[in-house]
């Protein structure tokens, strides 16, 4: 599979690295190239109808996966064992073994290659899943004001002169705001009793951090 | 990493900025003290939180761009199903069906030309004129860096997307606006570009490079566009008639004779 992308592996892995504006002008464009990639559409569709699902579940899958790849990028699991629209392929596989367990879909269809993930990139998304991410999200999404927008820089690996410039605001400003709003996400997620009880169970030995 | 704070340690840990011995020394100070663990686990929920929240911007994203290029890739399953139909079954009956199938034939290709040729979209991106370029503009004028990074996207890139978010933080500005109506218009988002366009047509007096009758003729195509082509549209087009500058005086004029074409009213 070949698609038309307006950077190259090695230009989409500095950005990875390098974080911040150039890595957002890259996601947007890897995902736009990706999303209008006839040859990726088709072997996308192509893998889900012979492995039990119909296009409308493949067109999910490849928004699912598409923005996975994004949230891949940030965290530089993207290491450029394959190119980007197999690594993305790659995500769309992954998960769609997923929910056709989940779904109770056959698996006669799906071969030992498609267990195989592409490359040896990592293409696992979050370790949260299920009600814990919508615990999260029912506590991220009640986030007033700008705080959701610096966040997302932040997370990005935006610098804070560069989250100042974005939001209209000086350096010390976007130091301030952002410290302050992750602050408050953080005291929001150590009150929620269903968060609390999952921080108990969570092993931190399983997040390769160490 | 000795005069870090615990929190700034903590970012350092998740953004793998530590060695391998100041990772054991974490590790091993984490075992004793369940306080540092519970920090950790905080923090590595928060990220978690706000990749969610970045997860779904990129997914309503994706779909825009999905939903803009699903006209062009593929098959509708009911036009492919209609392809396995049985064949007539009587003799007598093919002379009638294949007149029939002839004139289905002209009807279905009459109403594709119209719709390629002369529906809203069509017309307005056809006739679209591109926007002018700021750095005709006469004199040192310091431009705002969110301009500068909009029109650098713009320009250079073709990243529309991408202009439009440098453009929105550059506030209301003349300039900006212009560039917005016209990025949304490249993104055939009619409606907006209408507004944007209307936001600098306001202005008492325009920067040189902005031609006002040039301007006013896209904001009639965006109103094509958009669908919108009530008394408003008609009086805009009226007045660009009669007192715009030339060439847009007779495109406008020229615009008027392809809306009240025959083509274009097959195609609505």
């Amino acid at each position: 599979m070949k698609c038309p992308i307006g950077y190259s592996k090695q230009e989409i892995l500095e950005a990875s690295q390098r974080g911040g504006a150039q890595l957002q002008k890259v996601i947007n464009v890897v995902l736009r190239d990706l999303c209008r990639c006839d040859a990726f559409d088709r072997t996308v569709k192509s893998f889900v109808r012979v492995r039990g699902g119909n296009t409308e579940d493949a067109e999910d899958l490849i928004q699912e996966s598409l923005s996975q790849l994004a949230i891949n990028l940030i965290d530089q699991k993207y290491q450029g064992s394959s190119s980007i629209e197999n690594y993305a392929f790659g995500i769309c596989k992954f998960k769609w073994l997923n929910i056709a367990s989940k779904k109770g879909i056959s698996t006669v269809g799906i071969t030992d290659d498609d267990k195989e993930k592409v490359g040896s990139d990592d293409v696992e998304g979050s370790f949260v899943a299920g009600e814990m991410r919508e615990w999260l999200w029912k506590i991220v999404g009640n986030m007033r004001g700008r705080c959701p927008d610096f966040l997302k820089l932040w997370a990005m690996g935006y610098s804070h002169r560069e989250i100042g410039a974005q939001l209209d605001v000086t350096e010390k400003r976007a130091r301030k705001n952002t410290s302050e709003c992750r602050k408050r996400l953080r005291e929001s997620i150590a009150q929620d009793a269903n968060l609390m009880q999952f921080m108990k169970e969570m092993k931190l030995t399983n997040l390769n951090l160490f | 990493m000795e005069n870090l704070n615990n929190s700034e340690r903590i970012d350092a840990l998740l953004n793998g900025k530590l060695s391998t011995t100041e990772r054991a020394a974490f590790q091993e100070e984490m075992a004793k003290d369940a306080n540092l663990e519970q920090d950790v686990k905080t923090h590595t929920l928060e990220r978690e939180a706000i990749k969610l929240l970045l997860k779904e911007d990129y997914k309503a994203q994706i779909k825009a761009w999905r939903t803009e290029g699903s006209a062009t890739t593929t098959l509708p399953s009911s036009a492919k199903e209609r392809t396995l139909q049985p064949k007539a079954r009587t003799r007598s009956l093919r002379p009638m069906l294949s007149a029939a199938a002839s004139i289905l034939l002209l009807l279905v290709a009459g109403f594709w030309f119209s719709n390629a040729n002369y529906s809203g979209n069509a017309i307005a991106s056809d006739a679209y004129t591109e926007a002018g370029s700021i750095t005709d503009r006469s004199g040192n004028v310091q431009l705002d860096k969110n301009v500068q990074q909009g029109l650098q996207a713009y320009f250079s890139e073709q990243d529309y997307d991408g202009a439009i978010r440098s453009f929105e933080q550059a506030g209301n500005s003349v300039d900006a606006n212009y560039y917005l109506g016209h990025s949304h218009f490249k993104l055939k988002q009619y409606g907006e570009a209408v507004s944007y366009f209307n936001q600098v047509l306001a202005a008492t007096t325009l920067p040189s490079y902005i031609n006002r009758s040039q301007l006013e003729y896209n904001r009639l195509l965006a109103q094509i566009g958009a669908g919108d082509t009530g008394s408003t549209f008609e009086q805009n087009l009226a007045q660009l008639i009669q007192n715009g500058q030339p060439p847009f005086n007779t495109k406008a004029q020229a615009l008027k004779d392809k809306m009240g074409s025959f083509w274009r009213n097959l195609a609505f």
